[in-house]
């Protein structure tokens, strides 16, 4: 995983939020808004990732639990029903997060390679690290977040 | 006048209505720019297919002026003439004679009178390239008059220009004058017109009015994005409705219901919008016929009625090929060789009808041949010899039930596989492609050589559709409307037969008949619960195909129009549901695909495998010999198993790394074979799919179907036993056992291979066919 795409990292703004004891960081220019409270109908038998449908506006989108996508352990959560909502080449799809951060302007220059130390699910998504005094910032793909979950529904995995 | 001539002028008055409108924009073009070499080039090829076109229907005027101007065209294109504005004018005037020729075709159907004598002449003196007098250029309208039919009218000395705005003056010939002058004229009513010339201004008016009716293009995202609209419009609606009730203003309640009005109709328009005439299929298939009968040295007479019948354009596409299937069929197992008919004392020539109607908000097609019909004794033989059934069973099926056998999959009863049909794409598919679009299909085919009837059933549009919700646990179910046949509730407390068990599948008796069971919570793994022998259960009764069968609710709830949304393709590879649909709360609600339950579920694969028919059931309890040899192995987690070992031809071993993917498929290299490979516990219980660990070896069951290996991965082989024959039924049942017998002091499950072969096959079915492509990112 140590090949940065630059052309990933070169937007500026990142759109925040919290995921467990966790910090991550998104491109903001992926993100269409932020919203609270949508119901979330769940799809029997989906993707382990998707918690199921919401509606956004009359349009339908799959909403990924982040926790289990990133494979981290649910004992920290204080979930307060915040959905990122992102635009991906497969429609947009709402990420729900634990809670939500500013936006924060940085340097591509100054991100650093992922740590080894994060789980094999959250690698496939981390592209790379900011190290800031109070916390670090993992910096996701948006678009590995659903191509994962994607490769999750029922195929057998490849080895 | 005949109809079809009537059909193919009115396509011609259309096409040169679009070359005509295309060529005025190449003259403007060619006014500004005299020499481009390329739009001359256009101009002359329009002004070619014209003039061809109006050889055929011996339009004389048309071809003559046509092909005045193609001359003077060709004389430009190779250079040997150049255009100035005169000359571009002189074009222009024979282009708009043209035009007028054309429109009055277009009205009567009839080519207009009139004499194009003198523009003729001058478009071909300048091809010639003899020098005419700028006057002549100039007017050619002049000298037209002299000879036509025409009215006097004051003839302009001025330039040519005057012919549109001093309208009062114009010659009114049928040759000259552009059609929006003489509506100028028409319009002021000039005293100094006389009688003839009202022909000539209806013909214009006529022409104009044409040109506002003309249809328009419109891009068809945008017609689904307006219909999503509407959609939501009437989900809105949906949500308002409520209050009405809630609500005693008047005002308020009036207001409503015009708003439900308006939305009825907006709903209705747009639909209007998406559909198309079936005439779009079938003006393909005269062609076809006629290359088939010829083919097959046959004679049929082609009819079609009802062709501006319209439906939605997604099911027009949808329908496409079964009709072609269907269309190919007749001609070829259907009609008979003149000799035979004859024999038969049938007109040598076989006679196709396509029918097509509308009747009770869904459309009906219906493909009739007078035919030899189905040859009932050839499908019961098919049927013994494809091993559908024993040749006692198939002895005592009705016409009825081997109609029914065309629909199973790898059914043909043509000797040879021709070019045509007998390919092994059969009916089933037509089937699946029906059904897949909420349609049925019947077949009508009596004794007696008088021919076979078959009859589609198609719903007008796939966007908006009633639907049933229902409860199962805590969530909200819709199922569409057109795969539900009734509700029933049965009390199986007082029920005298209550659930029964057939190969590991509960039944229930409906009016006699037995209908296999589904728990909606269990399929979907909402939850295990199973109702208690003293309950009552409301069964929603489902037909996916030509499978019926019960599906277990906790509630009913509500029936109401549904807007169908795709569920995206994170889903893809979930056949249970056919889209969603948004609440009047807000909420989002799935829409239960019936058909891919009964596939999921294995209940398709389960009927298929063993006819659901009381006999077996009563067989399968009592006649069965004492002890079955069978092989012993285990699958992780769901204890010992065993296989009946006349399925077994070999047992191997592979190493992980001989396991090749085949796309998402496994297989391994087997001899001279490909075997694919079965994960034998993705097909037990539950439907999700768990695949292979992929860095043990694995041990593997090889079964063979006609001489082709199939790898079944179990995860231990131990032993071959005797196991008695006796079974008992699994409770709750299980999709891909049998049941289970005692083995001494052990249960082992009995699987049931026909069963997880027909899931299979019917899965691998449904994943390369039905499921869209996922963007690659």
């Amino acid at each position: 995983m140590g090949n940065i795409n630059p052309v990933l990292i070169s937007g500026r703004d990142y759109a925040t939020f919290h995921i467990g004891d966790l910090f991550f960081g998104i491109p903001a220019t992926d993100v269409i808004e932020l919203s609270r409270n949508l119901d979330v109908t769940a799809v029997p038998k989906g993707p382990r990732f998707v918690s199921g449908l919401m509606n956004l506006r009359g349009q339908l989108l799959p909403a990924i639990n982040m926790h289990i996508r990133l494979g981290i352990s649910v004992e920290n959560v204080h979930h307060a029903g915040v959905s990122i909502i992102l635009e991906t080449s497969g429609g947009p799809v709402a990420l729900l997060v634990d809670s939500v951060g500013e936006i924060l302007s940085l340097l591509p220059a100054e991100l650093e390679p992922p740590p080894n130390k994060l789980t094999e699910l959250a690698k496939e998504v981390v592209t790379g690290v900011y190290i800031r005094p109070e916390q670090l910032l993992l910096i996701l793909d948006p678009l590995k977040i659903v191509s994962g979950a994607m490769r999750e529904s029922p195929v057998i995995p490849s080895k | 006048m005949d109809e079809y001539l009537e059909n193919i002028l009115g396509e011609f008055v259309i096409e040169a209505g679009e070359i005509l409108d295309r060529l005025d924009i190449d003259f403007v073009q060619l006014e500004k720019n005299s020499t481009d070499k390329k739009l001359v080039e256009n101009i002359f090829r329009g002004m070619h297919t014209l003039k061809g076109s109006s050889g055929f229907f011996a339009f004389k005027r048309l071809e003559t002026l046509a092909h005045a101007c193609e001359t003077l065209l060709s004389k430009v294109r190779e250079g040997e003439i150049t255009l100035n504005a005169g000359r571009v004018t002189v074009l222009l005037h024979g282009f708009d004679s043209l035009r007028k020729i054309i429109a009055g075709i277009s009205e009567v159907r009839v080519e207009p009178d009139g004499d194009d004598a003198s523009i003729v002449a001058l478009l071909l003196a300048i091809a010639n390239g003899e020098t005419v007098s700028e006057q002549a250029v100039m007017r050619p309208g002049a000298d037209s008059d002299e000879g036509g039919d025409q009215v006097q009218a004051v003839e302009p000395r001025g330039s040519l220009q005057s012919l549109g705005v001093s309208p009062g003056e114009v010659t009114v010939g049928d040759t000259v004058v552009p059609a929006d002058a003489l509506v100028a004229v028409s319009a002021k009513g000039s005293p100094s017109l006389q009688p003839p010339v009202n022909r000539a201004t209806v013909n214009a008016e006529a022409s104009k009015n044409h040109e506002l009716a003309a249809p328009v293009k419109v891009n068809v995202e945008l017609l689904d994005k307006l219909m999503n609209l509407v959609s939501e419009l009437v989900l809105a609606r949906n949500r308002l409705l409520p209050f009405v009730t809630d609500n005693t203003d008047l005002h308020f309640s009036s207001a409503v219901r015009t708003i439900d009005m308006l939305t009825l109709e907006l709903q209705e328009r747009m639909m209007k919008t998406r559909m198309q005439p079936i005439s779009q299929l079938w003006s393909k298939f005269p062609r076809l016929v006629r290359d088939l009968s010829n083919e097959l040295g046959k004679s049929v007479e082609l009819i079609q009625e009802g062709a501006e019948t319209e439906l939605d354009r997604t099911l027009l596409e949808a329908i496409r090929d079964p009709l072609v299937h269907i269309v190919r069929n007749t001609v070829d197992h259907g009609i008979e060789i003149p000799a035979t008919r004859l024999q038969a004392n049938k007109p040598a020539a076989g006679k196709l009808v396509l029918q097509a109607r509308h009747e009770n908000g869904m459309v009906v097609v219906e493909i009739i041949d007078d035919g030899g019909g189905i040859d009932f004794e050839k499908v019961r033989d098919r049927s013994v010899e494809k091993g559908f059934w024993t040749a006692e069973k198939a002895s005592k099926l009705s016409d009825q039930e081997l109609i029914e056998t065309l629909f199973l999959p790898g059914f043909s009863t043509k000797d040879a596989v021709t070019s045509l049909s007998g390919r092994g794409v059969g009916m089933d598919v037509v089937k699946t492609n029906i059904t897949q679009i909420g349609g049925t299909i019947e077949v009508e085919s009596p004794r007696g050589s008088i021919g076979t009837k078959i009859r589609l059933k198609i719903p007008l549009t796939l966007a908006i559709m009633p639907a049933l919700f229902v409860r199962s646990e805590s969530e909200r179910f819709a199922i569409p409307q057109n795969s539900l046949l009734e509700m029933v509730r049965l009390n199986l407390a007082t029920d005298p037969n209550g659930l029964e068990d057939f190969f590991g599948t509960p039944v229930f008796r409906l009016r006699g008949q037995l209908h296999p069971l589904l728990f909606l919570n269990r399929h979907l793994e909402l939850s295990d619960r199973t109702p208690g022998p003293e309950s009552a259960i409301n069964i929603a009764v489902v037909q996916s195909g030509g499978v019926r069968f019960g599906l277990v609710v906790d509630e009913v709830l509500n029936m109401q129009e549904v807007v169908v949304k795709p569920i995206g393709p994170l889903f893809k590879g979930l056949l249970d549901f056919a889209g969603a649909t948004i609440l009047g709360n807000g909420r989002v609600a799935l829409i239960l695909d019936v058909d891919g339950i009964a596939m999921s579920s294995g209940l398709i694969a389960k009927v298929q495998s063993h006819q659901l028919h009381e006999a077996v059931i009563v067989e399968k309890l009592t006649s069965i010999a004492e002890e079955t040899t069978m092989l012993l192995f285990s699958i992780d987690g769901m204890g010992s198993m065993a296989l009946p070992l006349k399925y077994i031809n070999r047992f191997e071993i592979f190493a992980a790394d001989r396991i090749q993917h085949n796309g998402t498929k496994l297989v391994v290299n087997y001899g001279q074979e490909i075997m694919p490979l079965i994960v034998v516990k993705d097909f037990i219980g539950g439907t999700r799919r768990r695949g292979l660990d992929g860095s043990r070896p694995i041990s593997v069951i090889v079964h063979y179907v006609r001489d082709q290996p199939y790898g079944l991965v179990v995860d231990q082989i131990f032993d071959i036993v005797q196991v008695p024959s006796k079974l008992f039924a699994l409770a709750p049942p299980q999709r891909g056992l049998l049941g289970c017998s005692l083995l001494g002091e052990k249960v082992i499950n009995i699987l049931d291979l026909p069963e997880i072969m027909m899931l299979r096959n019917l899965q691998e079915e449904a994943l390369d066919e039905s499921a869209p492509e996922v963007l690659e990112i």
